[in-house]
């Protein structure tokens, strides 16, 4: 028990660890910026901005962005992938211990049935 | 019971294989090794990210099954432990061998959910820890549970140490639902609304519910094939023992 305990905690630890860097990725396009400047405010900022080309008629799209948005995008699900290939690599150490763990034990079962 | 795999007496004398139940049930638990990829796959590359949480949000589908988890391992400690009081004059010590291997899964459960809990409470409050209910509640339930395995060392030579122990756990198993129902829902808390809520409706869309379905029956059977492993092992022991005496 002490073992499985002691591989708990220290995957955990590593996913923990790669995860909160992963978010702290991601951070831009969710939560405050580090410059202070949040969603909230950048989002005004584009409706402020955008306000007298529709006042004028001007229904064209705006492209600076619609082309900044597929790279944050992308960066995001790179680090996804990665994350979730951390967390399958884990797994997969994890699960190999316990399946070791459970021939162990059928074997010293088996040979306590023999006489 | 639970994957318990005690090899009975008749078995024993007649060599053969243990019941049919048990081993099904080793089986089913083995699916694990298919449906925690599968889970975690889906959490991170079929759930979509919760609305004002963002990816943070996918800790949802490894911190509520380990909650989940924890509780049902402490429910099923106490449920064995009845057991072992009520049923068999004190006979049947394959039970109370399985209600502590069901509390020390739980525990470890409990510790492993309580950490994904702060780093999430990072991500989206700021801190790791600010003494929430739910935390506060959390802590003092595995202070409960700690208690339980300093209880049972300190009884290691009394003969009474099985009895005194199941009843503990039964003690124990009775402040689960306070802890991890009651308390958050008396104070005000920053912990948002749980799965089970007072509304019997998961506020979920459709794929995050999928993804968090399969989570949850992946740390389900994740805890069923500890739990089997960790009873054989018991059972084991005690036959051991029983051989040199």
């Amino acid at each position: 028990m002490k073992r499985i305990f002691i591989t708990g905690m220290l995957s955990l630890l590593c996913v923990t660890g790669h995860f909160v860097n992963a978010t702290d990725d991601i951070a831009p396009r969710n939560a405050v910026q580090v410059s202070g400047e949040t969603d909230m405010d950048r989002g005004c900022n584009q409706v402020f901005t955008l306000q007298p080309e529709t006042a004028f008629g001007d229904t064209g799209t705006t492209p600076a962005p619609a082309s900044a948005a597929p790279a944050e995008q992308t960066t995001g699900n790179d680090v996804l992938y990665r994350v979730a290939g951390v967390i399958l690599i884990i797994w997969l150490a994890v699960s190999i211990y316990l399946f070791t763990i459970d021939r162990k034990i059928s074997r010293i079962e088996r040979s306590s049935r023999e006489p | 019971m639970c994957g318990t795999t005690e090899i009975s007496a008749p078995d024993r004398a007649s060599g053969s294989s243990p019941g049919t139940s048990r081993t099904v049930m080793k089986y089913i638990y083995r699916l694990v090794y298919i449906v925690m990829p599968a889970a975690i796959a889906m959490a991170f590359l079929y759930a979509p990210p919760a609305e004002g949480l963002g990816e943070s949000s996918r800790l949802l589908y490894f911190h509520v099954p380990l909650a989940w988890v924890s509780v049902l391992a402490f429910s099923i400690s106490g449920v064995l432990s009845v057991l072992f009081l009520f049923t068999g004059n004190g006979e049947r010590r394959e039970l109370v061998h399985a209600a502590h291997n069901s509390a020390a899964i739980g525990l470890l459960f409990t510790v492993l959910a309580t950490f994904s809990g702060s780093v999430w409470s990072k991500l989206s409050w700021g801190a790791y820890w600010n003494w929430d209910p739910r935390q506060t509640s959390i802590i003092v339930l595995m202070l409960v549970y700690i208690a339980y395995f300093s209880l049972e060392s300190a009884l290691r030579e009394n003969p009474s140490r099985q009895r005194i122990v199941s009843a503990y756990l039964v003690f124990a198993m009775v402040t689960v639902p306070f802890f991890v129902f009651v308390v958050p829902r008396i104070f005000p808390s920053l912990h948002p609304d749980p799965v089970i809520n007072a509304d019997r409706q998961v506020h979920l869309e459709s794929a995050m519910k999928i993804s968090l379905m399969t989570a949850i029956a992946a740390f389900t059977l994740l805890y069923g094939y500890i739990l089997n492993l960790a009873n054989r092992v018991s059972a084991i022991n005690e036959q051991k023992k029983g051989d040199l005496r």
